[in-house]
């Protein structure tokens, strides 16, 4: 499920860093990858680009990687999701260029666009400085406990999945009154070790975490805290009306987490077939 | 004394003891410190009070008119412990009463005579503009104020299990930290606002009916007599408070309203009927037409001067009263439901003000109209007196005023017996039945500050620190809200599933 991949390519990436994005890829089961490249109009640099994106096939190819290019015209965000269902993609993967909020307000994000409009999981390649890109140790999944871990699940227990440990973690609203928040309190952690139990076979550990606040921060805060390579979560399209405004928490994460982050939408179920390993949630 | 079970009583006491020395050793110094604060706070935060109140009443129309409506301020089986007149006769009790009586004939009449700059003084306008600002300061904002802080306190007290504290409307924002330092703060600047409140109260309405008495009684209003008139209210509002609330208030507080509607039905059938339905029907009118304007009105270009000394005034006093009417209330409202508590609490006295206000004040215009009877000019030289000089037109004035003594004298042992029970309630960590002790602590405290304060002065000088205590209280208010909604939000959408 994890086995064929879209890539963006803007070719403002640094080959560094394509080549490190390849190696996660590669760690993470990917077997093919389609590159695609979009230009606002045509150039008169076509065949420039056709060679820069050669060189990056060839640097792909070296880590057993099949490897596609597309090139197409077109709004960016559009054509990579439309490339990626055309060449039906597990997930699309990109490097994450981090913009100014100024920037953003005025002239948009595209990686942000592409993950909207996606209708399969994205994962947004962000290793931060001081962290070793090609794999990872320490993942998080930070559950709503709501309809997300059915989606999420399958690709938590893929054998392809190789972290050691797992930490689940879900951020909640406080209660109103103490009784009834040791009540969700203890609600939530059974929940919790329910998930940590489907999972504990695909891991070393697997650490469920508890914590009230806002979702956004807090899961950036327990990533930082816990020093985890991958956020995973879930995206539902169910958004309340300031979400819909300012985006939901997995259009927001990507811009603070600081690290990479795998998005799945809810909507993307997985077919029965593919779920080897098989879970049960409590 | 357990210390911690008592710390906000403690701090809160001997700060108000610093507070009330500090006003007695040097009471120029305090008169002149608060009244910097006053300025400075009306000047520069004034435009916050009102969008402030507006929010509150719009937050109040959104809880009664939502889903969350039905919501009940108890457990869903109970049903309310006190029935509609005493409910209703208690809300009004608390909130308004004296106030009311106070000010029925002198607002009317001060507006007319000194409108804001670009309505010309002594006009039919000026009587329009006067009615209808009279009927602003008193109607629905206020109540919107009051129903704000006594939703919150209800909800997370008589449904959530927490005690009736306002520090306890804060769980959802900062958990249990309300135990702690935040939450002491919070129940300690409600103390305060309380006793500088009601202290300010006692004093001036005991000068009141002192000057009501004298009007009436052979004897000259003095120091001597004022003292003596509180010490006697002091006595009865004590006694009341220990006997609590179900028997001493809820008996005063019907006594008064029976009281109160004798005389509003005397004075609207022996006065100028005609006149007092007109003038209340078309201000009730303008009132509804105008709401949203005045509501978040300054006058920035004209008249601003008028609107901070009134409006911004008034929002600021029954903000800083809010926390002792708003827990009091709340106590009073068990077992209603949110649509109920709200749509009672905010047109029941409202429609009752708007009556009072139309029969005083339009009696009062109908005699100054018509054969200029000098009541505003009374009102112009001694405030207190616009009632007693109505009167004189009417006949058997002297009972007439002997009853509005009377109905000062209730209401106001009313308002200090609630105050007296709110303030122990808060400082024993929110005991519904606080220790006698604590009542006769606060009640002595109350009534000698206002007589140490009334022989050295520096009554006002505490009125303006108390109305300097609306400011953070109105930040605090608006932060409950948000904790109201963020409860009911989760009941709703965790507890109800829907």
């Amino acid at each position: 499920m994890l086995q064929r991949a879209a890539v963006k390519i803007s070719l403002k990436e640094s080959r560094k860093r394509l080549a490190e994005l390849f190696d996660f890829l590669a760690n993470f089961g990917t077997r093919e990858i389609h590159l695609i490249h979009v230009l606002p109009k045509i150039s008169t640099q076509q065949e420039d680009i056709e060679e820069k994106l050669e060189k990056i096939s060839k640097d792909a190819g070296y880590l057993g990687l099949r490897v596609q290019t597309h090139i197409r015209c077109g709004h960016v965000p559009v054509i990579v999701n439309e490339v990626a269902e055309e060449t039906k993609a597990d997930y699309t993967a990109l490097c994450w260029i981090s913009r100014s909020l100024f920037r953003t307000a005025m002239f948009g994000h595209t990686e942000s666009d592409i993950l909207r409009l996606s209708n399969i999981p994205v994962f947004i390649f962000n290793p931060g400085l001081f962290k070793s890109a090609n794999g990872f140790e320490q993942v998080m999944y930070a559950t709503d406990l709501k309809d997300s871990d059915a989606a999420v699940l399958p690709y938590l227990v893929d054998r392809r999945f190789t972290a050691k440990k797992l930490y689940i973690l879900h951020v909640g609203e406080r209660a109103p009154d103490p009784d009834t928040d040791e009540i969700r309190r203890k609600r939530v952690l059974d929940s919790l070790h329910g998930l940590a139990r489907a999972c504990s076979h695909a891991y070393d550990t697997v650490q469920p975490v508890e914590t009230i606040g806002s979702v956004n921060r807090q899961i950036v805060k327990q990533a930082a805290m816990h020093g985890v390579d991958l956020i995973v979560v879930g995206k539902s399209e169910r958004l309340d009306t300031v979400s819909q405004v300012v985006g939901s928490t997995a259009e927001l994460l990507p811009h603070r987490a600081g690290r990479s982050v795998f998005i799945i939408p809810v909507i993307c179920k997985l077919p029965a077939q593919e779920n080897r390993q098989g879970y049960h949630l409590q | 004394m357990n210390l911690k079970g008592n710390i906000v009583f403690v701090i809160s006491l001997l700060a108000i003891l610093v507070v009330i020395l500090a006003g007695i050793l040097s009471s120029e110094a305090l008169d002149r410190g608060s009244a910097w604060l006053h300025t400075e706070i009306i000047s520069n935060f004034g435009w916050f009070y009102l969008v402030a109140t507006f929010l509150f009443l719009v937050f109040s129309l959104y809880m009664a008119l939502s889903r969350y409506g039905h919501v009940k301020l108890g457990m869903d089986h109970e049903k309310p412990r006190f029935s509609y007149f005493g409910w209703a006769s208690m809300l009004f009790a608390a909130g308004m009463g004296i106030g009311l009586i106070f000010w029925s004939v002198a607002e009317p009449m001060i507006h007319y005579m000194s409108p804001p700059g670009y309505i010309e003084a002594g006009t039919p306008e000026a009587a329009r503009f006067a009615m209808l600002h009279s009927f602003f300061h008193w109607g629905v904002h206020p109540w919107a104020v009051y129903i704000v802080m006594s939703l919150c306190i209800a909800y997370f007290s008589f449904r959530r299990g927490m005690p009736p504290l306002i520090s306890s409307c804060f769980y959802p924002l900062i958990g249990k930290r309300i135990y702690g330092f935040p939450g002491y703060c919070i129940d300690v600047m409600a103390v305060f606002a309380t006793v500088f409140g009601i202290v300010t109260s006692l004093g001036l309405g005991a000068m009141q009916i002192n000057s009501g008495l004298a009007s009436i009684l052979p004897f000259e209003a003095g120091l001597f007599s004022t003292l003596i008139i509180i010490a006697v209210i002091s006595v009865i509002f004590m006694g009341s408070s220990i006997i609590g609330v179900d028997k001493g208030m809820q008996i005063m507080s019907k006594t008064n309203i029976m009281l109160a509607v004798l005389l509003l039905l005397f004075m609207l059938l022996t006065g100028p009927t005609t006149m007092i339905l007109n003038v209340f029907i078309s201000t009730v009118s303008d009132y509804i037409t105008a709401l949203f304007n005045i509501s978040l009105t300054t006058h920035p270009f004209t008249g601003q001067q008028w609107t901070q000394d009134w409006t911004l005034f008034y929002w600021a006093w029954w903000i800083s009263w809010s926390p002792f009417v708003g827990l009091f209330i709340a106590s009073i409202s068990r077992g209603r439901t949110i649509r109920e508590f709200i749509s009672g609490a905010l047109l029941v006295p409202t429609l009752l003000t708007f009556v009072w206000f139309s029969v005083f004040g339009g009696a009062a215009f109908s005699l100054e109209l018509g054969s200029s009877a000098g009541i505003a000019a009374a009102v112009a030289q001694d405030v207190s007196t616009g009632l007693f000089h109505l009167y004189s037109f009417y006949p058997f004035s002297e009972f007439l005023t002997m009853l509005t003594v009377v109905l000062l004298v209730i209401f106001f042992v009313t308002s200090a017996d609630a105050a007296t029970f709110v303030l122990s309630m808060m400082t024993s960590r929110g005991k519904a039945d606080p220790p006698v002790g604590k009542k006769i602590i606060w009640g002595s405290t109350v009534a000698a500050t206002a007589a140490i304060l009334l022989v050295a002065g520096g009554l006002e000088g505490l009125q303006r620190m108390a109305i300097a205590a609306a400011l953070p209280f109105s930040a605090i208010m608006l932060l409950m809200c948000f904790c109201l909604f963020r409860g009911l939000r989760y009941e709703f959408r965790y507890e109800r599933n829907e």
